[in-house]
């Protein structure tokens, strides 16, 4: 068989070379590399790397094991991803209120939304302003309802740092995970709800029985891009407490970037990334196949 | 056809804007290459390629350079080449030999990376080398700052600024209410109460950067160890460890440091700042000192209230002190030095003596605000009291800079000791038996790394 050169074929192949080649010097190479540097010791004084087989797995589990940073951090890691479910139920629960065409939804839908298109730098400033131990909005409520003593430091406190960071990821997640849901509720036809009205269900049933089934796949793409995406959480930490006081708000992310930023450990980072996307791997698929337990609705 | 032309077109613009950014290249690269060719020539027209990572010291004292130089030297044109994000972009474009400046100026952690790596020219022999103004490098630097340039006996580049950290004062306050900045460590606990009975805070501090608290560690580390301490601690030997970690002067130093927090001499909620809140605070006088460095006022410049005046001041030590004197801290930062790439190293060299001459020094000061890292007269200079302040703080008392060796593991190798205790997660004793249980294990590691070949 002949391959003919035509002007389609080579649009073609110009147009899919751009992303392939992207793919694989951003995506394949990088992951190549990273699994090689994690065999390596890089030397920061002669600038050599040598090859030291498992030495950087075997410090990176010594220290998961004993040292208070990596066990603060994979335990708090591991909290985002019931956090990020807790986030798109209530993006759900959001997008539903605001479906029922209350008004002002489409505001609301805004006002939501304005947290994923505004720089995380600034969001968490204006997050961090709030919970300001001085001039904070939030302390001052509270003196304004006599509440002083549920007054504190809400970043710089051992017990709150990181239920805040919890607070400002939900709190900023939502608008994002609540135009996607209410794009899937769109797509619901009107006629499911009428008919139901006219039997006169309840909200819960109606959930269970409408919405839920028909916008499974949506959630369930949210379920798993929120699992995967509690081990690559460094942002919001770095900059609302920077992962302190005393590591209590810090996550895996965060140490990996400082390992490599900070302390120029390329290789043990790179080994901890290679645990953390086994271990992410395991985890993500798990909850895939839980999620496949339920079955999508198709309309 | 509409569409056939738009596809056709398209592709045009792919193919031709692919093939145009291969000919800008080629065409750069051979005027590039013909322009080295011409200089190596002729040997008069030459072009120096100055990088620099342009952050708090701006770009104002990089143009005087290449204005004062050029005038003196009227073969040399200088290009200056100022980033914000200099110290990263600068690192592939060195270690790949690609684009490589004739001189550059970036954060001095890359100098001990590339000097051992043999991509930096030795400026040992420089140092010695006297410059327009008949001093040697060598003879205008501190013995702090001449440790903190030493990588394996030798000198890859020479010293930019010094930056004093130390503890700033409200001036102000103090004078309205009669106080005055303490001598001893005892005096500093009698300030420190009545400050409290007027109903505002001693001290603050970025609270979400351990490390602003180094400063007070590292002056306590001399004033109850002594010299010998600080240089067992960087540049420790196997006998050292994990001992050193229990000895006297650290257990004395933290102890300091509990106090502090346990007798609410630090702003309640520090912890949750960052710097700019931090100092805000200070600035507003809900604290009557700060532990900070002679960037404050630059960096505040904007939220400075009229008439706020502040000055800088060292540690006081305790009675039982080994160094008893007041100790400030004062670290060497960002080095200049001349990739071995180089095709002008001779051009760099002079470029850099000329750089570090007490006119181009004392023009530093003026227009950066910040103290160049040599011995330099500053008197008649145009500076802000504060900086004066730093300044005088830094050549009136002794001064402390924690410079490790490659053997060394730290002051703290078992955890963050400073956060530790100022979070209140751990104790003093906590802290000493964890540093003294990772520092075997630490040791072995660190020794393997460096020792690799």
């Amino acid at each position: 068989m002949k391959f003919k050169v035509t002007k389609r074929g080579l649009f073609i192949t110009v147009m899919l070379a751009w992303p392939l080649i992207h793919y694989l010097v951003f995506g394949l190479f990088l992951q190549i590399q990273t699994l090689l540097y994690s065999f390596k010791n890089w030397n920061p004084y002669t600038g050599k790397q040598t090859w030291v087989g498992f030495d950087n797995y075997i410090s990176a589990f010594k220290s998961m094991a004993n040292d208070g940073v990596w066990t603060s951090a994979i335990k708090n890691s591991l909290l985002f991803i019931p956090i990020n479910m807790l986030s798109i139920i209530l993006s759900l629960l959001v997008a539903l209120v605001l479906y029922r065409k209350i008004p002002f939804a489409r505001f609301y839908r805004i006002v939501y939304f304005f947290p994923s298109i505004i720089s995380i730098v600034v969001v968490t400033m204006v997050f961090s302003f709030a919970l300001n131990p001085t001039q904070g909005i939030v302390n001052g409520m509270f003196d304004l309802l006599g509440l002083e003593e549920w007054k504190r430091a809400w970043l710089g406190d051992t017990q709150t740092a990181l239920i805040s960071v919890f607070v400002f990821c939900i709190w900023a997640g939502i608008g994002w995970n609540n135009v996607i849901l209410t794009g899937a509720l769109q797509r619901i036809p009107t006629d499911y709800f009428e008919v139901g009205k006219l039997d006169g269900i309840t909200f819960w049933n109606e959930f269970r029985y409408i919405v839920l089934p028909i916008s499974w796949s949506t959630i369930s793409t949210l379920i798993i891009l929120g699992t995967s995406g509690a081990f690559t959480i460094f942002l919001q930490p770095m900059l609302l407490t920077n992962g302190g006081p005393f590591n209590s708000s810090t996550t895996v992310a965060l140490e990996m970037y400082r390992l490599v930023v900070e302390k120029n450990s390329y290789g043990l980072a790179a080994a901890y990334g290679m645990i953390f996307a086994l271990i992410g791997f395991v985890v993500v698929w798990t909850v895939k196949w839980l999620t496949e337990r339920f079955e999508t609705v198709e309309i | 056809m509409f569409k056939r032309f738009m596809k056709l077109s398209l592709l045009m613009v792919l193919v031709f804007s692919v093939l145009a950014g291969c000919a800008g290249k080629t065409k750069e690269q051979e005027e590039n290459g013909a322009a080295v060719e011409e200089t190596n020539k002729k040997e008069e027209k030459v072009t120096l390629k100055v990088a620099f990572f342009q952050g708090g010291y701006g770009d104002a004292w990089f143009k005087w350079l290449k204005q004062e130089f050029e005038r003196e030297n009227q073969n040399v044109t200088i290009e200056l080449e100022g980033n914000p994000k200099m110290n990263e972009i600068i690192q592939p474009r060195i270690e790949a030999n690609t684009n490589v400046p004739d001189i550059v100026f970036v954060d001095e952690s890359l100098m001990r990376k590339w000097g051992p790596a043999g991509k930096l020219v030795d400026l040992s022999d420089l140092y010695e080398t006297e410059k327009t103004d008949g001093k040697t490098v060598a003879a205008t630097i501190t013995e702090s700052t001449n440790t903190a340039m030493d990588v394996f006996g030798k000198k890859y580049g020479i010293p930019l600024a010094q930056l004093s950290q130390g503890v700033i004062y409200n001036v102000k306050m103090f004078e309205e209410n009669g106080w005055e900045y303490p001598n001893s460590w005892e005096e500093m606990e009698l300030l420190a109460e009545a400050i409290k009975a007027k109903g505002i805070a001693p001290l603050t501090y970025p609270g979400q950067y351990p490390y602003y608290l180094f400063p007070f560690g590292h002056a306590a580390y001399l004033q109850y160890g002594g010299t010998e301490f600080i240089e067992k601690i960087t540049n420790p030997t196997e006998a050292d460890i994990p001992g050193v970690f229990e000895d006297p002067a650290f257990h004395r130093t933290f102890t300091l440091l509990d106090q502090m927090f346990k007798d609410d001499w630090i702003m309640k909620g520090t912890l949750a700042l960052n710097h700019t809140e931090s100092q805000m605070e200070f600035l507003r006088g809900k604290a009557a000192m700060i532990f900070n460095g002679a960037w404050l006022e630059n960096e505040m410049k904007d939220s400075i209230p009229d008439g706020f005046v502040m000055k800088m001041m060292p540690f006081p030590a305790a009675k039982d002190a080994i160094v008893n004197e007041p100790v400030i801290e004062s670290i060497t930062s960002g080095f200049g030095g001349i990739p071995s790439e180089s095709k002008n190293i001779e051009v760099a060299k002079k470029f850099l003596l000329f750089s570090s001459t007490d006119e181009a020094n004392r023009q530093f000061t003026e227009l950066t605000g910040s103290s160049r890292a040599f011995i330099y007269p500053v008197d008649g200079l145009n500076v802000s009291d504060f900086t004066k302040s730093a300044m005088e703080a830094t050549n009136k008392y002794k001064t402390v800079s924690l410079v490790f060796s490659p053997e060394a593991i730290s002051d703290s190798p078992g955890l963050d000791a400073f956060g530790a205790i100022a979070s209140r997660s751990k104790t003093v004793e906590e802290v000493i038996q964890a540093n003294v249980t990772a520092a075997p294990d630490k040791w072995k590691e660190n020794q393997k790394l460096i020792n690799s070949k």
